[in-house]
């Protein structure tokens, strides 16, 4: 009984944010690695296999895949790092994020390693990155995804993403997709697992990192805060409470899926600018849940503030 | 224990020791940019092997860099490509090529694209498999 009423609280939650919840099947999903091999060449080699690609209209490197007779997890391709498996939606935190080839990026919460090799795949394995995990049991899929999708450009910590400043530099951008509660569409148990505390004490964690990473920004760095849950607590009501507490202002995000963030949430009205983020609602774009928004540390409340 | 299992392929150098740290049981090759960071991390850079007990364990850079640069190969068909990431040996059916390898010589066992798939030694028309790159799987399993 207990179970169905976890679903029916999240659902009337959704109900009261405007939408109405369906049940989606996520499409398998890959991101071709462009530091091992170009997409014609991918595209020739996965063919001759059997294996059909549909690109992802709204990624870069995305492509949907149907594999009938075998795991796209154990073949040849896959382990010389030709590929990754990734979920649509968790592609486009770093496609928000840019990184550029001279810059010094930080990625907060690393393991396993998707969005990692993601950045170092944009920034042509130039320039420096610095990716932190906690989990020691996480840390093998990491090492091993760096390795398998030769990336050089990363130095690997196994350091909680608060102590951060341990680190000893400041960063020109930092990817924080923060340790969140999830959602139904990537986790067929969530509504059985998850309760309204789980995420208020989710978004209380996510709060401290946003102000950590704020601290390790150079003066107009740019920070993606971004999670794959679909509660307004560990996302809209976060950045509203960034906007109000750190020196972050937003900026537009150009996707060409997903609604605007919500700038009223359960009565509550937020700053304006908050619609500048994204929220992705699976039954709407297919992809399992996801929320961005990007920020700039802003130089000037900084310098008014050492007044 | 780099150069020693370089040498079971080629007497050319293929990395400087002097480049290369060393971060517990683990080597990496890097450059001037990680020297910004003030504090030690656990990976950086081209990760180039690791020590495990007596033998060397090459990372995946390190195979192809030996594969671009020497011309000590076993080339195998589709079948023996599948075994040989399977852990098996190859056997002679599989082997559709050989490039300078004699009976006991290490040799790399690469695909019909060339591409690196690990090594091991050669033996009477078969491969004997040292390593290969599923290991990637097997250790997440671990």
């Amino acid at each position: 009984m207990e179970k169905i009423m976890n679903k029916d609280f999240f659902i009337k939650r959704y109900k009261q944010l405007g939408e109405d919840f369906k049940e989606i099947k996520l499409k398998p999903s890959l991101r071709v690695n462009t530091l091992k091999i170009n997409h014609q060449e991918f595209n020739k080699r996965l063919e001759k296999i059997g294996v059909k690609l549909e690109k992802i209209k709204f990624t870069k490197d995305g492509y949907y895949f149907d594999s009938k007779k075998f795991s796209l997890g154990a073949i040849t391709e896959f382990l010389l790092g030709y590929y990754y498996l990734q979920e649509a939606a968790a592609q486009l935190s770093v496609e928000v994020l840019n990184p550029l080839e001279n810059e010094i990026v930080l990625d907060a919460c690393a393991a396993p390693g998707g969005k990692t090799t993601q950045i170092s795949q944009i920034m042509k394995n130039k320039g420096l990155v610095v990716a932190l995990e906690l989990k020691k049991h996480r840390i093998t899929s990491l090492k091993s995804s760096l390795e398998r999708l030769g990336v050089n450009n990363v130095a690997l910590y196994q350091m909680d993403a608060i102590f951060a400043d341990q680190v000893g530099i400041k960063f020109d951008k930092i990817l924080l997709d923060a340790p969140c509660s999830g959602n139904f569409a990537s986790d067929e148990h969530w509504f059985e697992k998850r309760d309204i505390n789980g995420v208020n004490k989710s978004a209380k964690t996510q709060r401290q990192l946003l102000k950590k990473m704020c601290d390790l920004l150079k003066e107009k760095g740019i920070l993606v805060y971004s999670t794959c849950s679909l509660e307004p607590e560990e996302n809209e009501l976060n950045v509203d409470w960034a906007l109000k507490n750190l020196p972050l202002k937003l900026e537009q995000i150009s996707l060409s899926i997903g609604d605007k963030g919500l700038t009223e949430v359960f009565g509550h009205k937020l700053n304006n600018d908050v619609e500048k983020c994204r929220r992705l609602w699976p039954w709407k774009t297919n992809t399992q849940g996801f929320f961005i928004a990007r920020f700039v540390k802003n130089y000037q409340s900084e310098t008014s503030s050492m007044k | 224990m780099i150069q020693k299992f370089i040498l079971k392929f080629t007497k050319e150098k293929i990395i400087d020791e002097k480049d290369l740290v060393k971060y517990g049981n683990e080597y990496f090759l890097i450059d001037k940019r990680f020297e910004v960071l003030k504090q030690k991390p656990f990976y950086a850079g081209i990760f180039i092997g690791k020590n495990k007990g007596d033998n060397f364990i090459p990372s995946l850079w390190l195979l192809q860099e030996l594969s671009n640069k020497i011309h000590k190969k076993i080339f195998v068909n589709e079948k023996g490509e599948w075994m040989f990431i399977c852990s098996r040996d190859i056997l002679k059916e599989s082997i559709t090529k050989t490039e300078n390898v004699k009976k006991g010589d290490y040799c790399l066992v690469v695909n019909q694209y060339n591409e690196c798939l690990g090594y091991g030694i050669f033996e009477d028309n078969k491969v004997k498999r040292i390593f290969d790159i599923g290991d990637f799987l097997r250790r997440e399993r671990k």
